[in-house]
């Protein structure tokens, strides 16, 4: 069910550990799925998840995996999940009395706000790592800290932050979805700074020519090997797929393919 | 052209590498690197704040020797980790990631004698300490000599689609660089490799343009050439205009050869080039036809 | 320590509260209000789903904007809900005392009308207009504008309003403006107050219907050069709702703002966005084409709460049509033929290039 996707960008074959997956979403599409899938993948490889959930609650992840075959909250109980709901703390900030409204998400310094959220992801993935040898950890919508009042400089600062586990926990890998829309520079440059340091990059838009129900929309996989030698024309190679979003899956195939037309 | 700043024979004191999204410019940052490293002369420092050291360590070749030095500006570059119990710190002054020269002067006074710099990226340290002192800092390390710190030559490597204000710093960049190099991705005439737009402040004054296409190998050495652009005639150029940009839909839009003969050769049906007169009407009467000769307008008064 | 849920996914059929005007979907066990339009319940998914936020982006001269939060309001008050009015531009109390008054079963024969055209085309009698709902379910009705609601009724229902910042009051934490600030707060009290929490255990749960008209019209802006508390307020507003039992409508005046970052933001923001296009006052409303409606709706983004896959409605070219007691939103279909001319126009234009018999200079009729 969620195989297609993952096939797709190649993460089945390579491994994803130590490395960002980085998710851009463009107005008008929904780029969900390929976190929901994600997440799916590593449950697959019995690995964990620390979800830091910022544009939705916990219950919808977990909605939507029941579709896609597995229990976010089963593996919350028995202690391979993570979550850390941000709409919830704001909304604790909103209710917080006056005095305790130093480091306070809605209320705190930005530069506390970040720091605090770090260390935060910082100890749920360290206590992940204790029990299980794969930690995935899983940013949805990095763009929704703007929307907080919170500036790029800061909310960059904090991503560069979460990259240094990469390194300093071994075993953990990152993936990160952000919106960008057209004529929003914060979120342009949000994306820039996000994607030069990604290592695949998937970029999901909705379709040039308008709305179908026979397609979802336009994927496309980019991956940034920056490790190895660059040779002409393989080096940043981009695979463009079709997606079409149904109520258990999400199908994937190459543009000018999907099921109706063939 | 590309060759020789890299091999210096060419001299330049700042060169910046300007790359996007499209094309990385990290590949010639380190072959610049490689080439710095091997020739020995003199100390290397790699100034890592966007990636982890290792990232470079493992990309370059002797990378262990003792004139080169990695300095790691990526981890704790704000000096989070430490300050978790207390509140409040403005750490944005004292921290490494912060300023080029407070980095370098940790190191011993030996390895800052006419040294070469190589900085990663400058997109994390602008946003930390705005672009004006990252601006100051980078001329002062090119004019002055400050505590025994001479330096030869900064490479340094700038993503322009992460610059906030970037139609006003980028050109303040340019103003000070001795080289600047704008990658590019692959055109028609690049052999699929990136191509490089240079311009080269000469000490005297002079000022060279050169737009080239270059490769990188494994071993981090560079080939580069200049890239002759096809130019195209007057009549080819209104043709790519009036060609349909083919990867809007699926269908095939365009014709092939072949088929563009087949319709140079299509006669249509009921056209006939008649040079003397114009148009005419041709009749062929079959047998069932009743044909009369007369005019049956001959009854008229006309 | 188990982190609470927040939002209303269910484990068991009994744990969603029985809560009249609502309905659990059809996909998944979301819960589902009426916005008070029947069509418009069908065309965004079967409702609007509890603990989420619709962005409608208002039509140049706000009628059907205001239409669609009379609607909304009007359905609060047929089904008992609590009712929250915010607006800086209108008078809160007057609009709720105008409200319309439900259409009842003895009135309605809406389709009765339809019934008698169709003996020769009487194939198309299947091909309706989108409208899935008879009146005699609890959930969406049809509202006669010419009757307002019962002042009794109306003396039954919860109702709060807010028409703008106390004076004193400053913005606080990263907002700018105090207005937003204030709005903010008092929604968060009336949560609070009201017991609609997720948490909260009130002897009988009930809804709260939030109706935030011309959010963001210049009454709400304070300074220019500031960049907009409107994506700050929009995102605390969707963390409140989340964990509420409450469905919130806001009416954006989009064709005012002069940055169309802000209006994107705010789509993003919303679970679901539309745009009402009137043809009031503009070159379409004379276009023939276009003459059995008032106007087009457009679809932005649908919600994809708790689900996988969001709604896909029919068609996505809509149109909207105001009778006095319905507000319908059907699927764009061109009338039939225009005008009748039985000349074709091409007889009437000398034909110039192409294929033609006659030499030059005399007429170059067609003649078969």
């Amino acid at each position: 069910m969620a195989t297609s996707v993952c096939s797709a960008l190649g993460i089945d074959q390579e491994n994803s550990v130590g490395k960002l997956i980085a998710v851009e979403e463009h107005h008008s599409s929904n780029g969900n799925f390929v976190l929901n899938c994600l997440i799916a993948e590593q449950v697959h490889k019995e690995g964990s998840v620390c979800l830091v959930a910022l544009h939705n609650s916990f219950g919808h992840y977990h909605n939507v995996g029941t579709k896609l075959g597995y229990n976010l909250h089963q593996l919350q109980e028995k202690g391979c999940v993570e979550s850390i709901e941000v709409l919830k703390l704001l909304n604790e900030s909103l209710n917080a009395e006056h005095e305790n409204r130093v480091g306070n998400v809605l209320f705190g310094d930005e530069e506390n706000t970040m720091r605090n959220l770090f260390h935060l992801i910082k100890g749920k993935t360290e206590k992940l790592l204790q029990k299980r040898k794969l930690v995935s950890l899983v940013i949805d919508d990095l763009s929704n800290l703007l929307s907080l009042g919170i500036s790029v400089k800061e909310v960059l600062s904090f991503l560069q932050y979460c990259r240094t586990l990469l390194e300093s926990q071994p075993g953990l890998s990152l993936v990160v979805l952000t919106h960008i829309a057209e004529g929003d520079d914060e979120q342009q440059l949000l994306n820039a700074g996000l994607c030069h340091v990604a290592d695949v990059i998937v970029t999901v838009c909705g379709l040039k020519t308008g709305q179908s129900s026979d397609v979802s929309g336009s994927m496309k996989v980019t991956h940034r090997r920056l490790d190895q030698p660059m040779i002409a024309h393989e080096w940043n190679k981009q695979n463009l797929y079709h997606f079409k979003l149904l109520d258990r899956q999400v199908k994937v195939f190459a543009p000018g393919t999907a099921t109706c037309l063939i | 052209m590309l060759s020789n700043i890299l091999t210096r024979k060419q001299p330049s004191t700042l060169v910046c590498i300007q790359d996007s999204l499209e094309q990385s410019g990290l590949h010639l940052l380190r072959a610049f690197a490689q080439h710095a490293v091997d020739r020995k002369e003199s100390h290397v420092h790699i100034l890592c704040y966007e990636h982890p050291t290792i990232k470079m360590k493992t990309g370059l070749r002797n990378s262990s020797e003792d004139h080169v030095h990695f300095h790691d500006c990526f981890t704790d570059h704000r000096g989070w980790i430490d300050s978790q119990e207390k509140e409040n710190i403005r750490s944005d002054v004292h921290t490494k990631g912060n300023s080029i020269l407070s980095v370098l002067q940790t190191s011993p006074v030996t390895s800052t004698n006419d040294c070469i710099i190589i900085i990663d990226s400058l997109t994390p340290l602008i946003y930390n300490i705005g672009f004006t002192r990252c601006y100051r800092e980078l001329h002062s390390l090119l004019v002055k000599s400050t505590n025994g710190l001479t330096v030869s030559q900064v490479i340094c490597l700038i993503h322009e689609d992460t610059l906030p204000d970037v139609h006003v710093a980028l050109p303040q960049l340019c103003h000070l660089a001795t080289t600047t190099v704008k990658i590019g991705s692959h055109t028609q005439s690049s052999r699929g490799n990136p191509t490089a737009s240079i311009i080269h402040k000469k000490q005297g004054g002079k000022i060279l343009r050169q737009v080239e296409y270059y490769s990188i190998d494994a071993d981090n050495r560079l080939k580069s050439e200049i890239l002759t652009l096809v130019t195209p005639t007057v009549a080819g150029v209104n043709e790519d205009e009036n060609q349909l940009p083919e990867d809007l839909t699926t269908f095939k839009l365009s014709l092939g050869q072949q088929e563009k003969e087949a319709r140079s050769q299509l006669v249509l049906p009921y056209l006939r080039i008649n040079s003397e007169k114009g148009g005419k009407v041709f009749y062929q009467p079959d047998a069932a036809d009743d044909w009369d000769e007369e005019d049956p307008d001959d009854d008229l008064d006309i | 320590m188990a982190v609470q849920q927040t939002s209303f996914q269910k484990k068991t059929k009994s744990r969603i509260p029985y809560i009249p005007g609502s309905r659990p979907s059809i996909k998944n066990t979301q819960l589902l209000v009426s916005s008070g339009v029947p069509s418009f319940d069908c065309v965004i998914g079967g409702g609007i789903p509890v603990g989420t936020l619709v962005l409608i982006e208002e039509d140049k001269y706000g009628t059907y904007a205001k239409l669609l939060v009379r609607y909304f309001l009007a359905e609060g008050i047929a089904c008992g809900h609590s009712l929250f009015v915010a607006s800086q531009d209108l008078n809160c109390e007057a609009l709720v005392r105008e409200l319309p008054a439900p259409v009842h079963h003895d009135d309605a024969a809406p389709t009765s009308e339809l019934d008698d055209k169709m003996t020769i085309a009487w194939r198309y009698q299947n091909m309706r207009e989108i409208q899935s709902f008879s009146s005699n379910t609890s959930f969406g009705h049809h509202y006669d504008l010419t009757k307002s609601v019962d002042p009794d009724i109306l003396r039954t229902i919860d109702t709060c309003y807010w028409t703008g910042p106390i004076e004193c009051r400053q913005a606080e934490g990263r907002f700018k403006n105090p207005a937003y600030y204030d709005l903010l707060c008092t929604i968060q009290r009336k949560i609070e107050e009201g017991q609609f929490g997720v948490e909260a255990s009130p002897e009988k749960r009930n809804m709260l219907r939030i109706a935030v008209h011309s959010l963001g019209s210049p009454l709400w802006a304070e300074q220019t050069h500031q960049k907009s508390d409107l994506p700050i307020f929009l995102y605390c507003l969707r963390s409140l709702l989340r964990s509420a039992y409450a469905a919130c409508v806001l009416t954006l005046p989009s064709h005012l703002f002069q940055e169309t970052w802000v209006i994107k933001r705010c789509q993003h923001l919303c679970d679901t966005a539309v745009r009402l296009e009137s043809f009031a006052g503009s070159e379409k409303e004379t276009n023939p084409v276009y003459r059995d409606y008032h106007g087009l709706f457009h679809i932005n983004k649908l919600s994809a709460i708790n689900t996988l896959m969001p709604h896909v409605p029919e068609s996505f070219d809509l149109a909207f049509r105001l009778r006095r007691k319905k507000f319908s939103i059907e699927k764009l279909h061109l009338p039939p033929e225009l005008q009748g001319t039985t000349q074709r126009e091409q007889d009437e234009l000398p034909s110039v290039a192409g294929v033609s018999c006659g030499g030059a200079g005399t007429r170059n009729l067609l003649d078969f």
